[in-house]
């Protein structure tokens, strides 16, 4: 069973390789979407400190569900999905490692960036490892979340906008909890609870998410 | 042994065919043809549980049918309409994917089977430069894998050349040979004996709207 997943990761990676350039594409948007901030706000520092948790967890929101969009496009079209759906090993195993892949290609690189971002925005420096340990839980559940929507709306046309409104309200708590951790953390104040509930929707995420986006996918195709 | 009960399938909401009983034994083969639109596809994908008919059922050695069931899909191997090659990626990797994913097939023989389609030069060249007909072969090299003992295809001729058609006829008289189960949808005339061969016609869908 392991080994039908790493087949489905090792595939996807050499993918994302052969598309390397549409790896960028997030992690370019994430960075001029944040760096659009100073410019409209101006740059007082106070203000740009403040406001740098929300902005860098929602930049991270929406760069997600832009490439998510296209998880499982191509594989629909050309027909490699209902060819997974047909193998005899459990879908949700196979589709999770799709989502591996995807998380290597896409959520690793924009983990990586965010506290640079975080430095941009003049952010306190405590909050940098907070930020990345909120991100390390938050990109995964959001991964996730988007990735059922993404499989719900694969077969429609312009399913990218009907793909945001369909799983923004699902993504708010996560942003909540993300941000309230992240402002905590700048004021000084414990930010354990939040990241603990952060943790606990990952895990719910992990052990629910992929058996409904199996349902999805299996939906979308028939 | 494959058994359909009074199957009925609709596709947005017209009915596309009703109260379909056959069965396909071991050794024999089931041919679906009609018109463009009759609803061979979604025969075929009802077949594979991909789809879900409007009603009846399908037996699989004499145990019902359900989707997911890993015991089935097991044996099943399904050539759709769209064949699942990746143009970025070769030949080669795209067989290795496609069997690494299904239980019963045997990752070191894919150049044997790429070979045997005809691609053995092709084998490292992306998919995108080949030509239709070739990622066709591409799909069909899974049938010469040590396949499962049940196939679906459909359409599996379309774009093949000559010396394709017959390589994928005395392929799928081997398979009957060994007791395989065949379900084709095709246009092409295939002459299939001595094994027992039962053609399903399906006629094109008038309006008949159900609401």
């Amino acid at each position: 069973m392991l080994k039908a997943m790493q087949c489905v990761i090792e595939r996807d990676l050499r993918l994302y390789f052969q598309h390397w350039g549409e790896c960028l594409i997030p992690v370019l948007f994430l960075i001029l979407v944040v760096s659009l901030f100073p410019m409209a706000l101006g740059s007082e520092p106070k203000l740009l400190a403040r406001i740098a948790p929300a902005v860098i967890w929602i930049a991270v929101v929406l760069s997600l569900l832009m490439s998510l969009e296209s998880v499982f496009r191509q594989d629909y079209q050309e027909g490699s999905l209902a060819q997974i759906v047909l193998s005899p090993y459990p879908l949700s195993i196979l589709l999770l490692g799709k989502l591996i892949a995807h998380w290597i290609m896409v959520g690793l690189p924009l983990l990586v960036l965010a506290p640079f971002l975080n430095i941009l925005l003049q952010g306190s420096s405590e909050g940098l490892g907070v930020l990345g340990l909120t991100l390390i839980f938050g990109i995964p559940t959001l991964s996730l979340i988007g990735s059922i929507g993404a499989a719900l709306t694969i077969g429609l046309p312009n399913g990218g906008s009907l793909l945001a409104v369909l799983v923004l309200p699902i993504m708010m708590p996560i942003v909540i909890f993300g941000t309230c951790a992240l402002t905590a953390a700048t004021e000084g104040v414990a930010f354990y609870s939040e990241l603990y509930v952060l943790a606990a929707l990952f895990i719910l995420t992990l052990v629910l998410g992929p058996v409904a986006l199996s349902n999805a996918v299996r939906a979308s195709l028939a | 042994m494959l058994k359909v009960n009074s199957l009925s399938g609709e596709w947005d909401s017209r009915v596309l065919f009703s109260g379909l009983t056959f069965e396909v034994a071991p050794g024999s083969a089931l041919i679906v043809s009609g018109a463009n639109g009759a609803g061979k596809s979604s025969l075929l994908k009802i077949l594979t549980s991909l789809s879900l008919p409007s009603s009846g059922n399908i037996r699989w050695q004499d145990q019902l049918f359900k989707a997911g069931d890993p015991d089935v899909l097991s044996q099943l191997l399904y050539i759709g309409h769209k064949i699942g090659v990746q143009p970025a990626l070769t030949p080669l990797q795209n067989l290795e994917w496609m069997t690494g994913i299904s239980r019963k097939s045997v990752v070191k023989n894919c150049r044997l089977a790429l070979e045997a389609v005809g691609l053995a030069e092709f084998e490292d060249v992306r998919c995108e430069v080949l030509s239709k007909g070739q990622c066709q072969r591409v799909a069909l090299a899974r049938l010469w894998l040590d396949p499962p003992i049940c196939w679906i295809l459909d359409e599996p001729f379309t774009a093949l050349d000559e010396t394709g058609v017959s390589l994928l006829q005395d392929r799928f008289l081997t398979h009957l040979k060994q007791g395989g189960i065949l379900v084709v949808a095709t246009h092409h005339k295939i002459a299939l004996k001595p094994y027992p061969c039962q053609e399903i016609r399906l006629e094109p869908v008038k309006d008949n709207f159900i609401f």
